[in-house]
């Protein structure tokens, strides 16, 4: 056997589940693509953004790209946020997973690190009633949610007002810096609170993946505002930071430059066949146990693959998300300090009223300024002649922020993925129907979020919603259960029909709350990774079956 | 650019008078050949419309059809080669300020949101009849 688990995927669920395995002494190989950036990382000096614009003759390399694949064109679509130098997030993804989805932007990532190589970094752990559906109580995440926080650093203000939704994490960083655009809704908070939170509005600073302060030999963050284009003083959290360091370590192997496409579970071990993206052919590796953390659909093919399940229809649920442009009364002839970061500043959750056909889930409030992702990109989407809209802009952004909308998700019938077979290989399928009556709940739901976002000098100019799948919080395939069917998991995430293949990714989630899914799926893999360990504890080398 | 990106040729002749609409001033040859540089990578495969040929032949016509195709033909070729140079120019230093964010109190905001308001209607109202006409000769030449 090549390994006592083979962990397939390097990205937030991967390096997740590898560490409790690599730490209890268990022999962890990791197989991977593992597209990295070669072509800008190096060309980015660590300096503010306004120095850069001003200095750097270099800059359109990073900016622009070597294709010009940073001058979008078009409609607003999914990942139009990966800028360049995040571009290696969704390389080679339409080659080697081919997906056929419709309307909905399904994004894949065969990065090193995967899709949170670009993540936003936003910390909102699941509460008790986020996790009701779950067979694990919710006591039990606590611990994983306190492991994954310190490896990653996560910084925000413990009891505020975003407390009774996400929690205090033990060990928490101190908030990190907030910039002007951010100061002033929070001022304008505070001197509205009771009405404002009695209208169901609770604001705080944002809890992110960010070290505030130096934390495992990285940051503290700089506040270049460069957030978007690089990773300066590695300060917000990426698995690779992770990766390094279970690279250091005894019994981890990082195999890259394979891509999973399948395994098969026999009595003694597992099989996982994976195939040299160089064109070297398949591989067969072997190992006691299989953690599958190719992301939700990447693991989805994977599974329907290798369980004969092609045609077969899973479940598929995302995080339905809407951003509206917003005028921040508070920032007029105010001058914006250049020291910042570029994530989200304040984070919220809003509870819209009841109605007679019943109340909406609370929504995630994330608001961001807007200045690194350049002007050019506002004024392509201004209706104005583009000298006008330079001029506009130019004027607005000070006083733009963007606010983000998250809803919570259910499964459907119209919300679904199968693996089809096709003349040139298998092929993702992606249906995503949301009824009409979700659809108007959560019209009303953000219509009612931005009149009360008003009360803090946030005036919408429009809503957008960039399509389904813009969250890139996908779930609900493999659901955990208490007594699991076909194609359903156990408690330990262990796919039913198999002994050895545990699932680690959002895969096994059956729903999703109004809350980013990335560090709660983190602390699942943690967990995922522990009962594995634990397995080896009782059973020995051969792995537990 | 469809046979004419060479950097003495209408490309460049092009990528000044975009340039002198967008900021007020011609870019330097450097940023005149990126700006066709990246017209090669992107719209190798898209020839010109009539928008377009009209704009390169008569500068003054660039802001009308502007106004007129950011209404009614935001993908036109014209408007994807004015956002490339916009695109070139703000990620240069030497243009940076031009492009950086410009804070301004309530009056100076409303003031601005007049001017661009004005700018924009009196292109529109000759660029809509121009970018009409240029639409009329790609039918006449095929397109």
């Amino acid at each position: 056997m090549n390994a006592d688990v083979i962990v397939v995927g390097s990205g937030a669920s991967g390096v997740s589940a590898a560490w409790p395995l690599v730490a209890a002494g268990v022999r962890v190989t990791m197989i991977d693509v593992g597209h990295t950036d070669a072509a800008y990382a190096g060309l980015i000096p660590e300096a503010p953004f306004e120095e850069l614009r001003r200095t750097d003759a270099g800059q359109h390399r990073y900016f622009l790209g070597d294709r010009c694949e940073g001058i979008p064109f078009g409609g607003v679509r999914v990942g139009a946020q990966l800028t360049p130098p995040r571009g290696f997030i969704a390389r080679d993804v339409a080659r080697l997973t081919p997906s056929e989805s419709g309307a909905f932007g399904g994004l894949e990532s065969l990065a090193m690190g995967g899709l949170a190589s670009g993540w936003g970094a936003a910390v909102s752990p699941f509460g008790e009633e986020d996790l009701a559906w779950c067979p694990v109580p919710f006591g039990e995440m606590l611990p994983h949610y306190a492991a994954v926080a310190g490896l990653m650093g996560v910084c925000g203000e413990a009891g505020d007002d975003l407390t009774p939704f996400v929690g205090d994490l033990p060990g928490m960083l101190p908030p990190s810096e907030i910039d002007s655009a951010g100061a002033k809704i929070l001022a304008r908070y505070e001197g509205a609170r009771a009405a404002v939170r009695a209208a169901g509005l609770h604001l705080g600073r944002a809890r992110l993946a960010v070290c505030s302060r130096e934390h495992r030999g990285r940051g503290p963050h700089r506040g270049l505002d460069m957030d978007f284009w690089s990773d300066a003083a590695r300060a917000v959290y990426r698995p690779r930071w992770t990766l390094e360091e279970l690279k250091a370590l005894p019994g981890f192997t990082y195999a890259s430059g394979l891509l999973a496409t399948g395994f098969r579970d026999q009595s003694d071990r597992v099989e996982v066949t994976a195939r040299r993206i160089d064109g070297g052919g398949e591989e067969t590796w072997s190992a006691a146990r299989l953690v599958l953390a190719a992301g939700t659909l990447g693991t989805a093919r994977i599974v329907l693959r290798s369980m004969g399940a092609l045609g077969r229809r899973v479940p598929l649920v995302v995080n339905p998300y809407t951003y509206a442009p917003c005028l921040n009364l508070g920032m007029i002839g105010k001058r914006p300090v250049d020291r910042r970061h570029s994530l989200s500043q304040v984070m919220g959750f809003f509870e819209p009223p009841r109605t007679g056909s019943g109340s909406a889930e609370p929504l995630q409030v994330q608001i961001y300024s807007y200045r690194s992702l350049l002007t050019f990109k506002l004024m392509k989407d201004a209706p104005l002649a583009y000298r006008e809209g330079l001029v506009a802009m130019r004027a607005l952004e000070p006083v733009l922020s963007i606010v983000g909308l998250h809803h919570a998700d259910s499964p459907h019938e119209g919300k679904a993925l199968m693996l089809e077979a096709t003349a040139e290989g298998d092929r993702l399928r992606i249906e995503y129907t949301p009824t009409r009556a979700e659809a108007a709940v959560r019209d009303r739901a953000e219509r009612a979020a931005l009149r009360v976002l008003r009360k803090v000098g946030l005036v919408a100019i429009k809503r957008i919603r960039p399509g389904h799948g813009a969250s890139i919080h996908y779930a609900g395939p493999f659901p955990m259960r208490a007594s699991p069917g076909a194609l359903e998991c156990d408690r330990d995430c262990r796919l039913e029909g198999t002994g050895r293949v545990h699932l680690a990714d959002g895969a096994a989630f059956a729903r999703l709350p109004a809350k980013g899914l990335t560090f709660t799926m983190m602390a699942n893999a943690h967990r995922v990774g522990s009962a594995v360990a634990a397995t080896f504890a009782t059973a020995g080398r051969g792995g537990a079956s | 650019m469809s046979g004419d990106v060479s950097p003495d040729g209408v490309g460049s002749i092009e990528a000044a008078a975009f340039g002198r609409y967008l900021v007020g001033r011609e870019p330097t040859a450097e940023l005149r050949a990126r700006y066709l540089e990246a017209c090669r990578v992107l719209f190798a495969e898209t020839p010109p419309d009539g928008a377009l040929r009209l704009a390169r032949r008569s500068p003054w016509t660039i802001g009308p059809l502007d106004a007129a195709a950011a209404l009614i033909r935001p993908e036109s070729p014209l408007r994807k080669r004015l956002l490339t140079m916009a695109a070139v120019l703000e990620t240069s230093p030497a243009h940076a300020d031009e492009f950086l964010p410009r804070p301004m109190g309530a009056w100076a905001l409303a003031g601005t949101a007049l001017r661009v308001a004005w700018g924009c209607a009196w292109k529109l109202a000759i660029g809509a009849p121009l970018l009409a006409w240029a639409g009329r000769l790609d039918g006449r030449h095929g397109r």
